[in-house]
């Protein structure tokens, strides 16, 4: 970004992949495009529906129904269970032709991204431009089945928006002359953070649409909505909070991992195994970002209704799975007695950085070990295991308890739905072919 | 469900291209199947070993092979059973 330009003059692109996990299934398999598919998290008919084809929302199928429900609304839809690194791949090679159109490339999630083209292009229209091209080449390279919807706007707000207006595949170009037509037949809830009880509350108001708001005079909405009226009005008018989202990525503020437990799990009594997988999986992840975790938290729900939550705050600050593993199972077993699980979760929070000291109570302060002095070599063993799984698989080396799990896809890998690491993807093997 | 599991070895004709490696034509058992398109290609690491996934298609199925970095081996993974 050249930090050098004005706000006025910034601009800023926002890209959404289009039905993405099922517009990369039917890339992958001809014989699914033009029919509607359900990609679900689990091929279950309590599995819920994570993304659907063009033509599956088309005939009404829905993210977020039960595999069941989307049969009952759209009976000829084909379901295909998700494959995380067959989407993480393809992101990888389209976020790889972001990256050679500016330097500051946002990945928002798995299938958006926001692009400062400030100082690249020099105007929208150049830029509207150079994306029908970014547009031709996801077809050609990538895959001709994908399409995208663009943005482009002065602010992250604007483009986002402007994403939005035309989907699938569209392209839209947001500029002062044309934002005021825009909103004026904009829906309030078309914009990003207005949802059914904001627009409730600016309707009680008198703001109908978009334009009212960008028009409303600020110090009532400040009065009435507080910080977040401030905000809503600040977005409509063009004006960017902050640096704009497009600073160097903070470290996570919590690693964790959920699981929705199958009944065979209970019957095999495998709960504390798909624990410490969890468990181990966030441990690993910890170390890549070289963090020490304060504190575990379990959550555990019960078949039948119910469940609890509790957290563990290690005395020190600790990263090696022995400590996370013995926490974990101490949390499990002071409030579990054996009863049917239907969901299992380990969050790992209250991160530091690794200082380097040693620590002189080490003999006394053993956590996970029941000898003397095996403090200090936790770590150091735990470093030593992600080396054999880096070479050999996530597998290769595992708990005990973990053995008759060993194989089974129980705790699969999933997708995260949220904001993700610009600096690179964290599965290391999915960055284009 | 549109996939079936198969996993089985297969013999693979591949042609190298300039941009990238393409299967052409693949045996199963005792017959070969033409391949008409590949569609995607997507890769995962299981340790050091990187596995290449060809999604491809015929006129009448499609098909995922996979050839392994360290071993070399090429396996029919799946099919479509539409």
């Amino acid at each position: 970004m050249n930090h050098g330009e004005s706000k006025k003059s910034r601009l800023v692109a926002h890209v959404d992949m289009n039905s993405y996990f099922a517009s990369v299934e039917q890339q992958a398999n001809p014989f699914l495009r033009g029919r509607a598919v359900g990609v679900c998290a689990y091929l279950h008919r309590y599995g819920c529906v994570i993304a659907a084809s063009v033509e599956a929302k088309q005939m009404g199928m829905r993210v977020g129904m039960t595999m069941e429900e989307a049969k009952e609304t759209v009976p000829s839809a084909v379901f295909v269970q998700n494959e995380p690194s067959k989407y993480r791949a393809v992101t990888s090679r389209i976020f790889s032709i972001f990256h050679e159109m500016t330097d500051a490339v946002e990945h928002y999630s798995i299938d958006e991204a926001f692009l400062d083209l400030t100082g690249w292009y020099r105007d929208a229209a150049e830029a509207g431009f150079a994306f029908s091209r970014v547009k031709h080449r996801i077809r050609d390279e990538v895959g001709e089945w994908l399409r995208c919807s663009v943005g482009i706007a002065p602010t992250r707000f604007l483009a986002k928006f402007a994403s939005d207006l035309k989907k699938p595949d569209g392209l839209t170009v947001l500029t002062p002359e044309n934002l005021e037509e825009t909103f004026a037949i904009a829906d309030l809830e078309d914009a990003w953070g207005i949802g059914p009880r904001y627009r409730r509350r600016l309707e009680g108001l008198g703001i109908k649409t978009l334009l009212d708001l960008k028009h409303y005079p600020v110090e009532n909405l400040l009065a009435v909505l507080g910080k977040p009226g401030y905000f809503l009005w600040a977005h409509v008018n063009g004006i960017e909070i902050g640096t704009g989202g497009f600073e160097a990525h903070s470290p996570p503020k919590t690693i964790g991992h959920s699981y929705c437990v199958p009944n065979r799990v209970n019957h095999d009594k495998t709960v504390e195994a798909i624990l410490t997988r969890l468990t181990e999986r966030a441990g690993r992840r910890l170390r890549k970002y070289g963090l020490l975790a304060g504190a575990v938290t379990v959550v555990v729900g019960f078949r039948h209704g119910g469940g609890f939550s509790d957290h563990f705050r290690f005395s020190e600050a600790v990263h090696d799975s022995f400590s996370l593993v013995s926490a974990v199972a101490r949390l499990l077993h002071s409030r579990w007695d054996g009863e049917s699980v239907d969901f299992l979760a380990v969050t790992l929070s209250d991160f530091s950085v690794p200082t380097g000291q040693m620590d002189m109570m080490a003999d006394r302060c053993i956590r996970g070990a029941s000898h003397p002095g095996t403090h200090s070599r936790a770590p150091l063993l735990a470093f030593s295991l992600d080396r054999i799984r880096d070479r050999h698989g996530e597998e290769a080396i595992v708990y005990g308890r973990m053995f008759k799990i060993l194989g089974r896809d129980d705790a699969p890998d999933r997708i995260g739905f949220r904001k993700t690491s610009g600096a690179g993807w964290e599965d290391a093997g999915t960055r284009g072919y | 469900m549109p996939y079936e599991t198969v996993s089985e070895p297969v013999e693979v004709l591949v042609a190298f291209r300039k941009e990238r490696p393409e299967p052409m034509v693949f045996k199963w058992g005792n017959r070969y199947y033409q391949i008409r398109k590949v569609n995607l290609i997507h890769t995962e690491r299981v340790g050091h070993e990187k596995i290449y996934y060809f999604s491809v298609s015929d006129e009448a199925n499609a098909y995922r092979l996979s050839f392994r970095s360290e071993s070399l081996a090429w396996q029919l993974e799946e099919m479509a059973v539409l």
